[in-house]
């Protein structure tokens, strides 16, 4: 507006000077310019001539004149009345301004309207913090809004929110409440603690009091301990508890046999049930999910080799009759069947195995008023005896109550040939795995074996090899720990193939075997070497490796292509010779593979080549914008769902 | 032996020729017709509910607006009327303020009336035919928003003289609702297929443009908590969009259900309700695979973490593609083939057009600045 009304000022201001002759040049081209632009100045100054200033919108002539006060007063004359008037008047014009015209309806809407959404703007603004908060936070608010309460609730306060419901808990918190053995919170004697205590004299009181906080104090640790225990999840923790466990009460057993058979006889059955139920139960064969994945990972994994051999170990171990035979038809005229459990097993077909194996020599004994597994636990004791006799020739006193034991023991350092004779034949049969047939011949009840003379001969040259070592209290230690070399026959596998096992020597005072003996037949040692031969015969590791590795050596070159046309300018057809060199020249040679990572690394193939079906499993690249580094995703990733992170807030998660 | 029977006059109830016009026979006792009422015939537009839920308004197309109590009225009597405001001018759609006693109706202006008054304390004119759909704010409870005839959406505020902005749209707006979560964000259904969020401060393009529907989008409704809404098209399909996205969560469909014509989330945020053209309300469950019922300490923990496994492997194209995929309507599915083909076409054409035209002449123009024609202060 006001470059307006300065406009119009200035076309005033170029009459009034023409209207003066001072300087010709300048004038006259100043009037040729003015002259020049009547034309568009009039049609600016016809915008431009209606003095704002005083325009309203009621203006409706745009020609009219702006009158101003200074024309008014023009018009006075001189006189003094007038000189007054006019020096009030132009006085006043100084000091008072013009007021600017009011806008136009729609401009001043408008401003208005900006001022207003500014404001509302502003306004809504002050959310903007909640709302990104809500926007990037992950904790987003869920209907009902839930806030858990995470204050830590103390035992006692737990426990005073308890209120008994049931019969049951009604009439335990009565029992709890009425009894006087109850201690209280904060008091360190019950009330029939402190009954006693009363009625003692001081000294011994001290001594009670000193002797129950003891024994609180030792159960408050077993406890703890008990505790403790329970909460171990490892696996292996457990089995090796189980196995001490299983030791431990073979131990209790022989502990009990010793001084009260009564209970060793619950025992005993006790075990046989346990027996019974593992050769119900499939739990440790081989034939489970577990155990066969194993079988399949133990051609390359020895550990999954060694957990199923274990496994195995247990399932024998306790499908292990402990009970040896049942004598109970002794009184019978029937001739007992001695059922040499155990020894059988004794001798593996494994010849692999054959070192670790623990024999223990039994001696076949009569007892007649003993109990059965007396008489038979009296035998295991007194080989061991024996044994420890021989070496250190020291006497071993025995109980009085266990005359039987102590009368072998006599019996057996005595030791007559034709005694021996039929013990080693006993052991080799053992070792054999027959169920050995013995009858009681003599009058004073020792059992002879009787077998028929086939079978004699057929085995005898055996043994003979095995009469040298078979005096077995001798040499029980040693064949522990000894391996028996000259047993392993000429097998048909390659020495310089072999993948280093570390072997590991089994402890354990039961036998082991690796096979059931019931469906056992008489095989030559050398015949099953030479089966175990036959059966991994094929499982060439080494060999299959390395053909392997050839192949992926083979695969990542490129192939030269062959363009050669037989027939083509020359003659073709049957023994027409090929010109080699002809044939070259139509070779498009490949060029050279990349050098392979792997190419002098002996037992290790490298694969890089990339995996389309791995491909379609893989993120999206575009994905990663939002964590802007790989990695910081890829840690994202393995960070560990645990039950804490789940129960936070997530988007469709529910409260409770 | 006596018999009744009905005695009629054959001449009452056969025809002499085939033309005759065929007279039935009917009794006007009133007695007989108990559910004859004579009722006000005029239909009731728009509804809203007092703050306190004890009473609601509602709009008629007589310029009359009505104040009805909730409790149903005791046996044998008609709901009657609690009191009647008569507008000047023509009354389209109504809304009530969340916190005061006041509401607001729309129609030829913008009217904000006090529930004590008989004549509206403010009105707002800004040049428009007529005003569909009027929306208070749900946080900035004086601030509402209205949709327009001409294309437009205008903001007001009840405490100002004057309207606050106005935006005009490409095509014809059909729903508008404010984000409760949200204090300055709202969005829009439109007519041509998308839905816009706005933020109001912001106006000259909208924040976010919503895809995925294959026909206008009728109506549009927020979930009170979860920062998703859900729109209800005229493809018979209901969509349900999380309020950041581009793309939609999840689409539910019947065969029997026509087109969308209302949606509503309610507020429990558990279910939704929609009704379409052949008179059926539904109800849906929010989350289709949501457990409805009580869920118990150790359930809550497994489908809570499942629900966690699922968004920390959601990058995952397989797990990304199964979360994904839904089957549609035979009709959605063409649809949805077709307006691809459409789009990239269009597309083709822009970057022939670009190829083969001195540099800089064919802009890139954002996709969130097709859709708005101006912002009018």
């Amino acid at each position: 507006m006001d470059m307006q009304t300065e406009g119009v000022e200035f076309l005033e201001d170029n009459f009034e000077e023409e209207s003066e002759n001072e300087d010709d040049d300048n004038r006259h081209s100043k009037l040729l310019s003015a002259i020049a632009n009547i034309g568009k100045e009039k049609s600016k100054s016809k915008k431009n001539i209606i003095p704002v200033k005083t325009a309203t919108e009621h203006v409706v002539s745009s020609n009219a004149k702006a009158v101003t006060v200074g024309n008014l007063l023009k018009t006075l004359t001189d006189k003094a009345l007038h000189a007054n008037i006019k020096k009030a008047v132009s006085k006043d014009t100084k000091h008072f301004k013009t007021l600017p015209a009011p806008l136009e309806r729609p401009q001043s809407e408008k401003i208005i309207r900006v001022a207003a959404y500014d404001k509302a703007k502003n306004e809504v603004g002050k959310w903007d913090p909640v709302v990104y908060q809500n926007r990037l936070g992950t904790a987003v608010q869920e209907f009902p809004l839930y806030q858990p309460d995470s204050r830590l609730i103390d035992g006692n306060a737990f426990a005073k929110k308890f209120k008994p419901k049931t019969p049951l808990e009604e009439q335990i918190t009565a029992l709890l409440h009425g009894s006087k053995n109850v201690m209280k919170n904060g008091e360190e004697l019950t009330e029939a603690e402190k009954l006693a205590l009363s009625s003692m004299s001081l000294k011994e009181a001290l001594e009670r009091r000193r002797e129950l906080g003891r024994i609180r104090a030792l159960q408050a640790h077993q406890e703890a301990k008990a505790r403790r225990q329970n909460k171990i999840k490892s696996k292996k923790y457990h089995r090796l508890l189980k196995r001490e466990k299983l030791k431990k009460q073979l131990k209790e057993f022989e502990e009990l046999q010793k001084t009260n058979p009564g209970a060793a006889l619950e025992k005993l059955q006790e075990m046989e049930l346990q027996r019974i139920e593992e050769r119900a139960n499939l739990r440790h064969k081989n034939s489970g999910k577990w155990a066969k994945t194993q079988a399949i990972r133990s051609k390359y994994n020895t550990e999954a080799k060694q957990a199923l051999s274990e496994q195995l170990e247990i399932g024998r171990r306790l499908k292990e009759k402990v009970k040896e035979s049942d004598f109970s038809s002794e009184e019978e005229e029937e001739a007992p069947i001695l059922f040499a459990a155990g020894s059988k097993f004794r001798e593996s077909k494994n010849p692999w195995l054959v070192q670790a194996k623990p024999t223990i020599a039994l001696e076949i004994e009569e007892g007649e008023d003993t109990p059965n597994y007396r008489k038979f636990w009296a035998k295991v004791n007194a080989e061991r005896e024996k044994a420890k006799a021989t070496e250190d020739t020291e006497k071993v006193s025995l109980s009085d109550d266990e005359a039987p034991m102590k009368d072998e023991i006599e019996r057996d350092e005595s030791s007559s040939s034709e005694k021996e004779e039929e013990f080693v034949e006993a052991q080799a049969e053992a070792k054999f795995g027959d169920a050995d047939v013995i009858r009681p011949l003599r009058g004073d009840g020792k059992y002879v074996r009787i077998r028929s003379n086939e079978e004699l001969d057929e085995q005898a040259g055996q043994k003979e090899s095995l009469i040298k070592e078979s005096r077995i209290p001798k040499t029980l230690s040693k064949s522990l720990e000894q391996p028996h070399d000259q047993k392993t026959g000429p097998v048909e596998i390659d020495p310089s193939k072999f993948i280093v096992i570390e072997s590991k020597k089994i402890k354990s005072s039961v036998n082991i075997t690796l096979e059931d003996g019931e469906d056992e037949e008489e095989i030559g040692m050398g015949d099953q070497r030479m089966t175990i031969a036959e059966a991994f015969a094929d499982d060439d590791v080494i060999a299959e490796f390395s053909e392997e590795k050839k192949d992926a050596l083979s695969s990542s070159k490129s192939k030269n292509i062959d363009l050669f046309l037989p027939g083509w300018g020359n003659w073709g057809g049957k023994g027409i010779k090929i010109n080699q060199r002809k044939r070259k020249r139509y070779m498009i040679k490949a060029p050279p593979a990349p050098p392979r990572k792997d190419h002098n690394t002996g037992n290790l193939i490298i694969n890089e080549e990339k995996n389309d079906s791995v491909r379609s499993h893989q993120v999206n690249k575009h994905f990663f914008f939002f964590f802007l580094v790989v990695s910081v995703y890829v840690s994202c990733l393995s960070f560990k769902l645990y039950r804490i992170m789940s129960m936070s807030n997530s988007r469709y998660l529910i409260n409770s | 032996m006596k018999i009744k029977t009905l005695l009629r006059n054959p001449d009452e109830y056969t025809h002499e020729t085939k033309h005759d016009i065929h007279k039935i026979n009917r009794s006007y006792d009133p007695s007989l017709h108990p559910f004859e009422v004579a009722r006000d015939q005029s239909s009731e537009f728009s509804i809203a509910f007092t703050v306190e839920g004890s009473a609601f308004y509602t709009i008629g197309d007589d310029k009359t607006i009505r104040r009805w109590k909730c409790e149903t009225p005791l046996e044998g009597n008609i709901e009657e009327v609690v009191s009647t405001n008569i507008s000047k001018s023509i009354l389209l759609s109504i809304s009530h303020h969340w916190r005061d006693a006041k509401y607001a109706t729309a129609g030829e202006v913008c009217q904000i009336w006090e529930e004590s008054r008989a004549q509206p304390i403010r009105s707002f004119l800004w040049g428009v035919d007529s005003l569909h759909q009027l929306r208070f704010n749900y946080i900035e409870t004086n601030i509402l928003s209205a949709r327009a005839s001409d294309r437009s959406v205008i903001l007001y505020d009840i405490r100002e003289k004057k309207p606050l902005r106005k935006v005009v749209m490409k095509l014809q707006c059909n729903a508008l609702s404010w984000n409760p979560m949200e204090a300055f964000t709202f969005t829009v259904a439109n007519e041509d297929y998308h839905l816009y969020s706005f933020d109001m401060r912001n106006l000259n393009a909208p924040m976010n443009v919503h895809k995925d529907r294959t026909s206008a989008v009728i109506d549009v409704d927020y979930s009170p908590t979860v920062n998703e809404f859900v729109s209800g098209s005229y493809d018979k399909t209901i969509t349900i969009f999380e309020a950041d996205k581009g793309h939609s969560r999840d689409i539910y469909h019947t065969k029997r259900m026509q087109r969308i014509t209302c949606v509503l989330w309610s507020n429990d945020d558990k279910y939704i309700m929609s009704g379409s053209d052949e008179m059926n309300i539904r109800m849906w469950k929010a989350r289709a695979s949501e457990k409805l019922g009580i869920v118990k300490e150790r359930e809550r923990v497994a489908l809570n973490s499942a629900a966690k496994l699922k968004e920390k492997f959601a990058a995952h194209p397989q797990i990304k593609r199964i979360a994904r995929h839904r089957q549609v309507p035979r009709h959605v599915f063409n649809a949805k083939k077709e307006l691809k083909a459409m789009v990239q076409s269009r597309a083709r054409k822009e970057a022939n057009r670009r190829a083969h035209s001195k540099p800089g002449t064919v802009p890139y123009v954002p996709e969130r600045q097709k859709h708005v024609v101006r912002e009018d202060e």
